[in-house]
């Protein structure tokens, strides 16, 4: 993904902590398996947050995705609401 | 940085400590039993918690069964610029199936906290302080004072029966004949004192282990696309079995009432057919064809919850309940098989065959609404009127709308008649790719 979006843009933002939290979340993933999704959004929350820590890095990611979890209640919005675009992400998603 | 952001957090969480602390000693006031009490708080919190797990389990149900109608939305408004359309599309198909959005992430992530304090609580009335061994001169006389155990007991309101008793006793909760404060690896005099630690240990264990795979039994369709996910949640309770070795005996009376209560919600949510979850309905659909008995017994808990959350009605749920659900358990899943064995015979791809079927419950609830047992033909009817109202553009969806009313009306002609069928193929849209092809084999 890197190589393609550019030749000397690397990915440098997703450090040790980006990725912890990334992998927290795919096992969150994993282990939630065979229950239905209560996510009112597409992406869910979770994959949201994924690609935001993977877009923005730990910090922003994160805001991010706790500004969507807040959003993602009863009395907001619904539909598809995507990751604003970042930096190149690290991982292909 | 850290201890910046956990205090505030703490100090928003104290007056709740506080009172789950008081509740809990109103309890011990009225029965002076530790781990009683502890199983009377966890059921109450936890009773207090359901309303909002059984609200939200039916959401998340109805979504999921417009699951597949949504994927084919996400793939035709593929790209950023369809996507106000594709929201008023997704919003058209939520009012015509009367599904109102899943109740979203942030209510089951507050129900976090309500354990974290739940926990925390029961937790805290074993905290004690060890003040070491020291010497003290008393009238120029060295006294040396053996080191001692002194009881704090957190969140538990002071002038109290309980703080009173487990200051008495140096934090050790008393009760049954064993020391609640203490863990099985503690140390324990003699091998036969610790046996009710390790049952305790075994107990939470087990439970877990049980809900875990209860939920996949119903699920089986999930445990299959995801072995690894089915592995790990296979694995998860004997990790939280480590943490379980080293806790007090007390916390692991409180993990085995929650999963005792979770084991219950689940199994109750299941049996009113409330969470069938699509992949259950899928596995009486795949199954349908061979085994008997137990598909049968799928297929009619599945029923009324298609029923109910599919069509987002609560009154064609109730009669999908009362009537077609139960009293033909048999013909339905006979009709199932039947008709999805046209189905494939039509040689509709796995994608059409789950459309139709998450189409048909507003069909569904419209003959509901005209007559009950409505025919299936005039159902079928009102499905593809439903459906071309959807996409007035373009002519690869008057194609979908074509094949989905091809197919409904072989459904009609296939289906027993009974508004059992009908709520059968509500079902479908549930239904794994994988296990229609063994359906499919089966039917050959």
């Amino acid at each position: 993904m890197a190589v393609e979006a550019g030749g000397d843009r690397e990915c440098t933002h997703q450090r040790g902590l980006a990725r912890w939290m990334i992998a927290a979340i795919h096992s969150y993933q994993v282990l939630r398996s065979g229950r239905p999704t209560g996510c009112r959004y597409l992406p869910t929350c979770s994959e949201y947050a994924v690609l935001a820590i993977d877009r923005h890095g730990a910090v922003r990611g994160a805001s991010l995705a706790a500004r969507r979890l807040v959003r993602c209640n009863p009395w907001g919005g619904h539909g598809v609401d995507p990751v604003p675009e970042g930096k190149v992400p690290c991982s292909p998603h | 940085m850290l201890a910046s952001l956990t205090t505030p957090i703490g100090k928003i969480f104290q007056p709740l400590l506080d009172f789950v602390g008081s509740v809990l000693a109103f309890f011990y006031s009225v029965i002076p039993n530790y781990p009683v009490d502890v199983a009377l708080l966890t059921i109450v919190i936890m009773l207090a918690l359901t309303p909002l797990t059984v609200k939200s389990t039916k959401n998340m149900a109805a979504m999921q069964a417009l699951g597949p109608e949504m994927k084919k939305l996400q793939a035709k408004y593929k790209g950023a610029e369809n996507r106000a359309q594709m929201n008023e599309e997704m919003m058209k198909l939520y009012k015509e199936h009367n599904v109102n959005p899943a109740s979203g992430c942030l209510p089951m992530l507050l129900q976090m906290p309500a354990f974290f304090v739940l926990y925390s609580v029961i937790r805290g009335i074993t905290n004690t302080v060890t003040i070491p061994a020291h010497t003290v001169t008393v009238a120029g006389f060295k006294k040396s004072i053996p080191p001692q155990v002194k009881a704090i007991p957190r969140y538990i309101p002071n002038p109290s029966k309980m703080r009173t008793d487990i200051v008495a006793a140096h934090g050790q909760l008393n009760s049954f004949g064993m020391n609640f404060a203490q863990k099985l690896l503690s140390h324990h005099s003699s091998i036969w004192i610790a046996i009710p630690y390790l049952l305790l240990v075994a107990g939470a264990v087990g439970l877990q282990y049980l809900q875990m795979s209860r939920l996949n039994a119903r699920n089986p369709q999930a445990s299959q696309a995801n072995p690894q996910a089915a592995m790990l949640q296979k694995y998860m309770p004997l990790i939280f079995g480590f943490i379980y070795l080293n806790v007090a005996a007390i916390l692991n009376v409180y993990f085995i009432i929650s999963s005792a209560i979770r084991i219950l919600t689940q199994e109750i949510l299941f049996r009113k057919g409330l969470v069938a979850g699509p992949p259950a309905a899928a596995t009486a659909g795949a199954v349908g064809g061979g085994k008997k008995g137990p598909a049968v017994d799928r297929t009619e808990r599945a029923l009324p919850k298609a029923g109910a959350t599919g069509s987002g009605s609560a009154k064609a749920g109730g009669s999908a309940k009362t009537g077609a659900g139960t009293a033909k358990p048999g013909g339905a899943a006979k009709a199932g098989t039947a008709k999805t064995g046209g189905s494939v015979k039509a040689g509709e791809t796995a994608a059409a065959g789950e459309t139709n079927g998450s189409r048909r419950p507003a069909a569904g609830s419209k003959g509901t609404a005209g007559g009950k047992s409505g025919s299936p033909t005039k159902a079928t009817g009102s499905t593809n009127g439903s459906n071309s109202r959807r996409n007035p553009a373009g002519g690869q969806n008057g194609s979908a709308a074509g094949r989905n009313g091809a197919k409904s009306s072989s459904n009609g002609s296939n289906g027993s008649g009974d508004a059992a069928a009908d709520d059968e193929s509500v079902n479908q849209p549930k239904e794994h790719p994988r296990s229609k092809a063994k359906r499919e084999r089966k039917a050959r």
